[in-house]
């Protein structure tokens, strides 16, 4: 190892003051999760992110190049200049929303928590030192995610754009760089703003709940607005436009930074640049500001007031599942099922991830439509689109349960359920299955009926839904198959396939099933005779699924760990 | 009959659980007893099949229990040495969920479990998450948890841990009355004052092979010792404390 690595190494291993120790402490905390079943495995998983963006470069890369190859030989500069504005507002967008999605995530982190509190409580440490401690760890955290996200494109996009219009590569680099890092840490400040005024503002009972709501809402509006972002390069046509709410859009102050930095006198330039530092400053100060005005009474709240929120005691939806379910330990499994998901932040929040991506991926295909001027209702695309959301929707609500179901909670008391499982398999699988059918399933046939009918007319609406419902229980047969777990009881292994093989595969069934299968549900409501004939199909298909699905997991015992327990693996401790 | 006929479960050759054989007959309360890592927990966990054993048997009423897993499963309660529960779920809702595992119907489990929670002081807790639950509060979740059933055998380790002194002596009293029903119980336990006073007979493990069996007081006479505590030392070997302590000393005192 280089000497000062080595160097470096020894001062890290060292004890040093009590205000550094807290900052490792909380900034050491940002890389563990509680969903991963041993400690270390987020590096991992934050290792495959970087993979994925760098994978991500390589493939983008050859395609801005080809691009800006073609532009160059235009006679004049203009499309490439327009093209060129369109890419960095993309390059400002993704960083802006990475920076929003992953300060919404840390949500509940931004702030010291109960946790931190007791843990901390019999060590030498005020209050105000842990607070401190923990806004600047967070800081330093999210500055070097920032980094991550912005130094490859900030380098990669002026070496791709380079040629005989666009020359300065020197003043590009930072430009970009410095845009991007301050678009990232004003939404960043701003979220942290936001939190904090809720906090100094809301009683403590209400902030819990508020709090909540606002992070599921935030993550929600960030993901959705990720396909419109992969959309901003098609706004290079009218990149030339100087509407005057331009000023007031935050995203637009950056571009005007990144380009005065390029060397751009124009006084709109001026203008939006001067904004985006206001900004970033003001946010900043906000952040600060209720950051240390709320240290004192954030603590005060968080240790003395009551957090006990007691369970409902309703009486009708047990005795409404009761009836639905006959089988006791299915019974059992949905209770347990939706109890959990009911209670636990971090499982309903990835739900309303998921659900942020349907959104997007529907006002994604809206917003192109509206973008290419085929805006018609009467029109096939009108249709195709719209015809698209229960598909949409189902495939990401089933997907995103499936998904949850995976991540454990409490996983030391999955014991119960291994001593009740010998011989019961199919009777808590069948819990599963039906609470991916009463939550998944049948919200999204409701929810989207009076769409259908709307769209297509009584006769071919009915049709329609019947069609997309079943497509929906083949889905959801689809992901049973071979999921032989009780939600929430297994230890989950992240990275078991690269991320990026990941998003292809599920990309490339998204296509097929939202689109593939939206247009031929689309061609056969056409007609009762297609409908019937499809209908028919689909519902040979499923029982065909079902069957299948039923025959596979006819097995012994269920699956409660992804994989062996690291610390058996790592003393080759595996039974003989 | 439970019976544990040579009973082995070995982890990379290393046996943590060496040839153990025991009975329980109805109505008997066996103590099982050994320091830390003597093979008590491995023992339990292959009883209740959390892990497969390396080899030997477990019978319950003269037949091999791998031939009718569910079976043997149903007729056992047993109460964990951690109290790992799911903090999201109160109490009822903890029972309940157990309760439709094991399959009782409605009108049954709804009956016991209220009468349970009645029982064990948890009535006006019983909506409150188990994230909320005191450590003495947990425990009485788990042993309602394990008495739901009616289960034929027993299977406590340290089901002591954190009551208080009125609930730990009803438990006490219960699970002499449990015994005196013909259920068989096998207890686990470090509080060797209360397994000389409840278990007929114990078992001693030491690097996890039986170094006893017998009745306690019959060990007492045996070893000469006026104590199961004494009996215990002498078997197991133990670190003298003082030498222990003036060790600890040493370390928190070094520069």
């Amino acid at each position: 190892m280089p000497k000062p690595w080595n160097n470096l190494h020894r001062w890290l291993s060292e004890t040093h003051s009590g205000k550094f120790e807290l900052r490792r402490h909380f900034f050491l905390q940002f890389f563990e999760s509680e969903f991963t079943s041993s400690p270390g495995q987020a590096k991992v998983v934050a290792g495959g992110a970087l993979g994925v963006l760098l994978s991500l470069t390589l493939v983008c890369v050859p395609a801005y190049y080809h691009k800006y190859r073609m532009l160059d030989l235009l006679p004049t500069d203009e499309p490439l200049q327009l093209a060129l504005l369109a890419d960095l507002l993309f390059v400002l967008a993704s960083a802006a929303v990475a920076s929003g999605i992953f300060t919404t995530l840390q949500w509940p982190a931004l702030f010291p928590g109960l946790r931190d509190y007791l843990a901390l409580a019999a060590l030498p440490a005020r209050a105000r030192d842990v607070f401190i401690a923990k806004l600047s760890a967070l800081l330093a955290f999210t500055l070097l995610a920032i980094v991550v996200v912005t130094i490859l494109p900030s380098i990669l996009l002026p070496l791709v754009v380079y040629g005989r219009y666009e020359e300065h590569i020197a003043r590009q680099v930072p430009a970009i760089f410095i845009s991007a890092s301050l678009a990232s840490l004003f939404v960043f400040f701003s979220l942290v703003s936001l939190q904090g005024v809720l906090l100094n503002l809301m009683p403590p009972r209400a902030f819990a709940r508020v709090s909540l709501t606002i992070q599921a809402i935030l993550l929600a509006i960030l993901l959705c607005a990720l396909p419109l972002v992969l959309a901003t390069p098609e706004l290079a046509p009218r990149m030339n436009l100087r509407p005057a709410w331009t000023t007031s859009v935050p995203l637009l102050w950056f571009l005007g930074l990144d380009q005065v930095i390029a060397g751009n006198t124009e006084p709109l330039a001026i203008l939006l640049a001067g904004r985006s530092l206001i900004g970033v400053a003001a946010s900043a100060t906000l952040a600060v500001l209720t950051y240390l005005w709320s240290y004192r009474k954030h603590r005060v709240r968080i240790l003395e007031s009551p957090q006990i929120e007691n369970a409902h005691a309703r009486r009708w939806p047990e005795l409404l599942t009761a009836r639905l379910l006959p089988n006791l330990r299915a019974l059992g499994v949905f209770g347990f099922t939706a109890k959990s998901l009911a209670r636990s932040r971090q499982h309903r929040l990835i739900l309303t991830g998921f659900a942020g991506v349907a959104l997007g991926v529907i006002a994604q295909g809206i917003v192109s439509l509206a973008l290419h001027s085929r805006f018609s209702t009467h029109g096939r695309e009108f249709r195709e689109a719209v015809g698209s959301v229960p598909l949409a929707l189902s495939f990401c609500a089933l997907l995103g349960l499936r998904y949850l179901f995976r991540l454990p909670i409490e996983l030391r008391a999955n014991w119960l359920f291994r001593i009740h499982e010998p011989g019961h398999a199919a009777g808590l699988l069948a819990g599963v299955e039906a609470f991916l059918f009463y939550f998944g399933v049948l919200p999204t046939a409701v929810l989207t009926l009076p769409l259908e009918l709307r769209l297509f007319g009584a006769a071919s609406g009915a049709a329609a839904s019947v069609l997309y419902l079943l497509v929906s229980l083949i889905w959801m047969q689809a992901l049973l198959f071979s999921f032989e777990k009780i939600p929430f009881t297994s230890s989950y292994m992240p990275g078991q396939q690269p991320l990026i093989q990941s998003v292809v595969h599920y990309t490339t069934l998204a296509i097929l099933y939202i689109g593939l299968t939206g247009s031929i549900i689309l061609w056969a409501a056409e007609t009762p005779a297609r409908s019937i004939g499809l209908i028919l199909v689909l519902a040979a298909a499923l029982w065909k699924a079902r069957r299948a699905r039923l025959d596979a997991q006819r097995i012994e015992r269920m699956q409660f760990a992804e994989t062996l327990d690291p610390a058996v693996l790592q003393l080759k401790l595996a039974g003989d | 009959m439970l019976e544990v006929r040579d009973l082995t479960k070995r982890y990379n050759r290393i046996p943590a659980v060496d040839s153990v054989s025991f009975r329980i007959a109805p109505g008997e309360i066996l103590g099982y007893l050994g320091p830390n890592g003597a093979g008590k927990s491995t023992t339990v966990k292959v009883l209740i099949g959390l892990i497969e054993p390396t080899s030997g048997e477990i019978l319950f009423r003269g037949r091999d229990v791998r031939q009718n897993w569910p079976g043997f499963l149903g007729s056992v309660g047993y109460v964990p040495e951690e109290p790992h529960l799911y903090p999201q779920l109160s109490g009822r809702e903890y029972l309940q969920l157990v309760g439709r595992l094991r399959g009782l119907k409605r009108a049954v489990l709804e009956a016991r479990m209220d009468a349970m929670l009645r029982l064990f002081a948890l009535w006006e807790d019983r909506h409150t998450p188990l994230s909320s639950y005191s450590k003495g509060m947990r425990q009485k979740i788990l042993l309602s948890a394990a008495l739901l059933g009616n289960p034929e055998v027993l299977i406590l380790d340290e089901p002591f841990s954190g009551l208080d002194v009125n609930t730990a002596i009803m438990l006490r009293t219960l699970i002499r009355a449990l015994a005196d029903q013909g259920k068989m119980i096998l207890y686990s336990s470090h509080v060797l004052e209360v397994v000389e006073k409840i278990c007929s007979s114990v078992i001693i493990l030491r690097k996890g092979k039986v170094v006893a069996h017998d009745r306690v007081e019959r060990l007492r006479d045996l070893m000469s010792q006026p104590s199961l505590e004494g009996v215990f030392t002498q078997l197991t070997e133990q670190e003298h404390p003082e030498r222990v302590v003036s060790g600890i000393l040493a370390a928190i005192s070094a520069a």
